[in-house]
């Protein structure tokens, strides 16, 4: 029986030595693509004064109708430094993802049956189709040819009458 | 065993340093800048405070608990006084139950639940109150309406049941202002 255990050590003790899948870094973030796209599904979902609209959260974020950089900026669009300053709250949620899939900002809306974290805000997007998810990975990635998803979901939040 | 003295001098102060201080909750309530006797009962108090502060499932000295309260006001720029009476507050929450109030004469509207997350439909009653037969859901879209003007919250409400605690007296870089019918002239 020792050597049975002694063989399963030396498996188990490998293991410890297996490289942790590399992480990726992120490319740039594209601010004006942010804010003509994601923006307005961020401002919906996410940037609400009781939710990710607050100094010090993970993930702050300003926007119209929440968080103001300042407050003269109240009743203003979203102005380039908020946008800018948006962009790296996402990338400082999760600067070194081991692939955008598992991006913070994309896993805690997911909901958890399709593999994502809970996320206090509830789940957001039941799948990984979910325009809203399409669009912010693509942003996320640089593969900016997501614009008809980031479409289809801001029209999918327009309030109903 | 001769330790046992000193050890039992102890425990009345430890039981005393529970004391000491006060709750999260309790020092936010004391922070709100509420006029007069805020725990009569009477729901036209405190308007344009925060109303869970004292009314929330989980810390309520002021005995009721409500889902979603808050005041509505003719302006956004009205001081805390001055709500609006007789505003028509609709809610449709995530599973597309609606609700409905009436705001009173301090421009409070409350709802109160009474029954499970499954339950269905509310009961209007007097003085700004609705009893919800359910728990909504959240997020939950909000509106009001009087006299033919209508006012839609541009983004849903994802968590916090007191409209004050975002909709704060004055606009700021934290707070969007007044719950309002009327856009300033």
């Amino acid at each position: 029986m020792r050597w049975a255990w002694i063989v399963l050590l030396g498996p188990l003790a490998l293991v410890g030595c297996v490289e942790p899948q590399a992480a990726l870094p992120l490319p740039e973030l594209d601010v004006p693509f942010y804010q003509q796209h994601v923006h307005p599904i961020a401002r919906w979902s996410c940037t609400a004064l009781e939710c990710h609209g607050v100094e010090g959260r993970p993930l702050r974020l300003y926007s119209e109708d929440g968080l103001r950089a300042s407050g003269d900026l109240r009743g203003q669009p979203l102005s380039d430094f908020e946008a800018s300053e948006n962009a790296l709250s996402f990338e400082g949620v999760d600067p070194v993802p081991r692939s955008v899939d598992e991006h913070t900002a994309l896993t805690k809306p997911l909901s958890v049956d399709a593999g994502g974290l809970f996320h206090e805000g509830d789940d957001l997007w039941l799948d990984r189709a979910d325009p809203s998810y399409v669009c912010l990975r693509g942003w996320l990635a640089g593969e900016l040819d997501v614009v008809a998803a980031c479409e289809q979901a801001e029209r999918a939040i327009e309030p109903p009458p | 065993m001769k330790f046992r003295g000193p050890l039992l001098g102890l425990v009345p102060l430890v039981l005393l340093a529970g004391c000491l201080g006060v709750s999260p909750e309790e020092a936010r309530r004391r922070g709100l800048n509420v006029r007069g006797d805020d725990d009569d009962g009477d729901p036209t108090h405190n308007p344009g405070t925060p109303c869970l502060a004292c009314h929330a499932a989980d810390y309520n000295p002021g005995d009721d608990v409500f889902a979603l309260a808050g005041t509505v006001y003719f302006h956004v720029e009205d001081p805390d006084s001055r709500g609006l009476a007789g505003v028509d507050v609709y809610a449709r929450d995530a599973r597309g139950r609606e609700m409905h109030a009436i705001t009173n004469r301090t421009g409070n509207f409350m709802f109160d639940v009474e029954g499970g997350p499954d339950g269905v439909g509310f009961r209007e009653r007097s003085n700004g109150r609705t009893r919800l037969f359910f728990e909504p859901e959240y997020p939950i879209e909000v509106w009001i309406a009087q006299g033919g003007t209508e006012q839609r919250m541009r983004t849903p409400i994802r968590r916090e049941g007191s409209c004050a605690t975002c909709h704060d007296a004055l606009p700021s870089a934290t707070s969007i202002g007044r719950v309002f019918l009327m856009e300033t002239p």
